[in-house]
């Protein structure tokens, strides 16, 4: 049987990125800022072909995409 | 600002070269006066000239004077970057010993069920992914690394190679000879302390190339005061597939396929390689700065001191001077 985040072309690390995500976001709140703050990044990435860069691209995960807790109270 | 920056740069890297050691070229030369430099350099050079007349020296003593400042001032920066390296490391440290035991788990048992491919060296196209530090001011870590990688380079034309960087500082070592074997740079990858959602965006990357076979090069932290090149070699999917018999003695449950679950436990097994190799040489290079910074600060507190010799005896020699041309002139009449 195939898998069907892999009949959609997932490979298994971003499928267990993805299930981990939606596990922090589960937590509750002061825990869950905390898981959340664990996974973001920053970074750049240059493409090189024959010696030049030919392609630039940011690779980012932001912390936090909604305050449940601040719009909450 | 500037002529600090550069005699930043002095006290950092060249140190050792001290006071009058070449008197055509100092390493300590100052932009910001360059008269009372040149009068600085004809004092030192020959103490005893009588050509050297009282407003040259009293110029000259006026540059030792600015140039303990700002040896002092950098000191004062040097120790403060140790510091925070210090605290850093601590953090980093943590985080790396608590990964440990992930990593050690998967390797004990790749080892036991692929023993066959293990170590074996493999001919084709191989990946080199060069872990090296985003900043700068961290003594060896970055150039062992690229040395290793160059030597590997020059004495190994038989296969194909390319290389994937992760960091920034890798990059001015190898561009010059081998730009052309550059697929991927990333950098940036320690601005923030590094996790492992992170790492699997860089195995991805990793996975897009064409690869036989990847060698990982990082600096294994063994301590504090030593760090050593590490070239950790991961055999690639297919190789790992074409011995995928071995796997099949483990039982698997009914919806299970073993090649599907070989795929993704190797997909795994590399990641945690990749950010157990990311966190050693992120402690590394903290380690690595701690110490250079350490001795950065040990050399300008050394260069202050020589300075201030220099200064005492200038002024000693004005006072002189001075105390010679009252009494003569006192004499005359």
């Amino acid at each position: 049987m195939v898998q069907q985040w892999r009949a959609a072309g997932l490979t298994y690390l971003r499928y267990a990125n993805i299930c981990a995500d939606f596990v922090r976001k589960a937590l509750k709140e002061p825990k869950r800022t905390e898981a959340l703050s664990r996974t973001t990044f920053e970074m750049t990435k240059s493409e090189w072909s024959e010696g030049k860069v030919a392609k630039r691209e940011s690779l980012t995960q932001e912390a936090e995409r909604n305050n449940v807790s601040s719009s909450n109270k | 600002m500037a002529a600090m920056q550069r005699s930043f740069m002095n006290v950092v890297s060249k140190s050792r070269n001290l006071v009058g050691s070449n008197p055509r070229t100092p390493s300590w030369s100052l932009n910001r006066n360059r008269t009372a430099d040149q009068a600085l350099l004809l004092a030192t050079e020959n103490n005893t000239s009588s050509g050297v007349d009282f407003q040259v020296r009293f110029a000259s003593l006026k540059a030792v004077r600015s140039r303990m400042r700002s040896v002092a001032s950098i000191s004062k920066i040097t120790k403060a970057m140790k510091m925070v390296a210090a605290a850093k490391l601590r953090g980093v440290q943590a985080r790396q010993e608590s990964s440990k035991p992930f990593t050690a788990g998967l390797k004990s048992f790749l080892k036991s069920t692929f023993s066959e491919i293990e170590g074996k060296e493999t001919s084709g196209n191989h990946l080199i992914v060069a872990v090296t530090s985003d900043r700068g001011l961290c003594g060896g870590v970055n150039s062992n690394v690229v040395r290793e990688i160059r030597k590997l380079l020059h004495e190994d034309k038989q296969n194909q190679y390319a290389i994937l960087l992760c960091g920034d500082k890798g990059r001015d070592g190898l561009q010059r000879l081998y730009r052309n074997l550059f697929v991927v740079t990333i950098k940036d990858v320690f601005r923030a302390p590094v996790n492992f959602a992170q790492t699997c965006v860089v195995a991805e990357e990793i996975f897009k190339q064409k690869f036989d076979s990847v060698a990982i090069f990082y600096n294994h932290f063994k301590n504090a005061i030593s760090q050593v090149v590490t070239r950790k070699v991961i055999p690639g999917l297919d190789i790992i597939l074409k011995h995928a018999e071995t796997f099949d003695s483990y039982e698997f449950e009914s919806d299970m396929d073993s090649a599907q679950t070989l795929t993704d436990l190797y997909e795994f097994q590399f990641a945690v390689q990749l950010f157990d190799a990311l966190l050693e040489n992120a402690t590394s290079e903290q380690a690595a700065r701690m110490s250079a910074m350490d001795n950065a600060t040990r050399n300008a507190s050394e260069m202050y001191q020589k300075l201030t010799l220099t200064y005492n005896r200038q002024r000693q020699s004005v006072i002189t001077g001075e105390l010679i041309e009252i009494i003569s002139g006192a004499e005359a009449l």
